[in-house]
């Protein structure tokens, strides 16, 4: 007799066994398993690109069949307490994944029906709330007034020309140095001399590499106050 | 007499403004909502919130009304009724429930009737590999997973409020046969691991 079983993605031996004893129209016993057996094996046989893993879990059901088949076709053959207690095991596992193939079909039902239960969409509010302090106009004023001062030099074009770098090294050592001469001094005054905007940027940097060492803490009263540094160490 | 009755109305009226808030606090959130952080926040006892619940569920519970609430474990959310479900998607044009395979049907089912569970169970239980389909359902929404409180090795598998509300239930006991098919056939199943159970048990 040829069974074809029509096969969607990968079936185990317990979907297998469950559809063959359900063809036959009958319950899961030790009598049913030990009649379709022979369908069992007759399928493996067949498909030979069984995986070596499920190859696996096929034989190991395949061997408790041929044992039962043998004990039901055998009366006097006895069977282990260890073998009996396999056999049930697999009966009740039968049993209980017939169960939820029912359940799972249920909910295939329930699902395609769409009754879905809407809820309110969650935008996540992003909250871009900047905390200004209060601002005097004078103090904008002078802000505005220093930015202009030193931008006085009027803005030369590219004059095709490489500039020495400043590497954060050279600059963490410089710093280093001006700090250990004193105990505090202002962000302000330590780039007093920069040539420019880089170098600026290359001692704030510094600085944060400086605070992650902890060699210095940094104060700082308020937005755009003045930030003034303090050594923590001997360096 | 007269004393007891303007006291009952202070006490319903109480009740009616607690309702109000717990509505629209569920409202306002959209997520599922802890109960345990509502009482506190409402400062009454876990049995009168159970009353107030009731007294919503009751209204909801009404023709005219398109909302219902769903639970799970301690958590309630404020959701559209299920059988308005095709209509109000009809306006809203969201994508609906796409098939799903029978694999990933089988699991869902064995999650949502003995969940929360390990995958070693539920593959013990479908005898195969379930990891794709395990997958698949966390992609989904429907299934979430934490962490194994008895074995950090390993993660534990539940449904979710999605499942729920994609499902058009009001709590997951609402499920087919829920009382038999939660019931774990036996600790072996539960444990899913019958050969040191039987070796122990026999020595």
């Amino acid at each position: 007799m040829q069974y074809q079983v029509q096969l969607d993605e990968f079936k185990g031996p317990l979907p297998l066994l469950l559809e063959l004893i359900e063809k036959r129209k009958l319950d899961v016993t030790s009598v049913s398993l030990a009649k379709v057996t022979d369908d069992f094996l007759a399928y493996l046989k067949e498909r030979e690109e069984v995986s070596l893993q499920n190859l696996a879990e096929f034989l190991f059901v395949a061997s408790q069949l041929i044992l039962i088949k043998s004990k039901v076709l055998l009366p006097f053959f006895e069977l282990t307490a260890e073998e009996e207690e396999d056999i049930k095991e697999l009966e009740e596992r039968l049993r209980e994944y017939k169960k939820f193939k029912k359940a799972a079909r249920q909910l295939g039902r329930r699902w395609q029906q769409q009754r879905i239960a809407f809820c309110r969409e969650q935008t996540i509010p992003i909250q871009v709330k900047p905390s200004f302090p209060p601002l005097e106009k004078t103090e904008l004023a002078k802000a505005l007034t220093s930015l202009l001062k030193r931008d006085e030099t009027p803005a030369v074009l590219a004059e095709e020309t490489i500039e020495k770098t400043i590497s954060l090294e050279e600059k963490l050592a410089s710093l280093k140095k001006s700090i250990s001469q004193r105990v505090e001094i202002s962000f302000r005054e330590l780039v007093k001399n920069s040539q420019d905007k880089a170098e600026v940027v290359v001692s704030f940097l510094a600085i944060l590499e400086m605070l992650k060492q902890r060699f210095i803490t940094v104060r700082q009263e308020g937005a755009f106050g003045e930030i003034s540094i303090k050594r923590l160490s001997k360096l | 007499m007269k004393q007891s009755t303007a006291k009952n109305n202070q006490n319903s009226k109480d009740q009616a403004k607690k309702m109000a808030v717990t509505e629209a606090i569920l409202f306002s959130k959209g997520d599922p909502v802890e109960i345990k952080s509502l009482i506190k926040f409402l400062k009454i006892s876990p049995a009168k919130f159970s009353q107030i619940l009731s007294a919503l569920k009751e209204k909801y519970a009404q023709v005219d009304s398109g909302l219902q609430i769903v639970e799970k474990k301690n958590k309630i959310q404020l959701v559209t009724k299920a059988n308005l479900g095709l209509l109000v998607n009809k306006f809203l044009g969201q994508s609906l429930n796409e098939k799903l395979s029978a694999a990933t049907l089988e699991t869902l089912a064995i999650i949502a009737y003995r969940g929360p569970i390990t995958k070693a169970q539920i593959e013990y239980i479908r005898g195969v590999n379930s990891s794709f389909a395990l997958k698949n359902l966390l992609l989904k929404g429907v299934v979430e997973r934490r962490e194994n409180p008895l074995d950090n090795r390993s993660y534990i598998y539940e449904i979710s409020f999605d499942f729920l509300r994609k499902m058009g239930l009001k709590r997951v006991s609402d499920l087919e046969n829920y009382e038999e098919l939660s019931q774990k056939l036996s600790e072996k199943v539960k444990n899913g691991d019958f050969s040191e159970n039987n070796s122990s048990a026999k020595k």
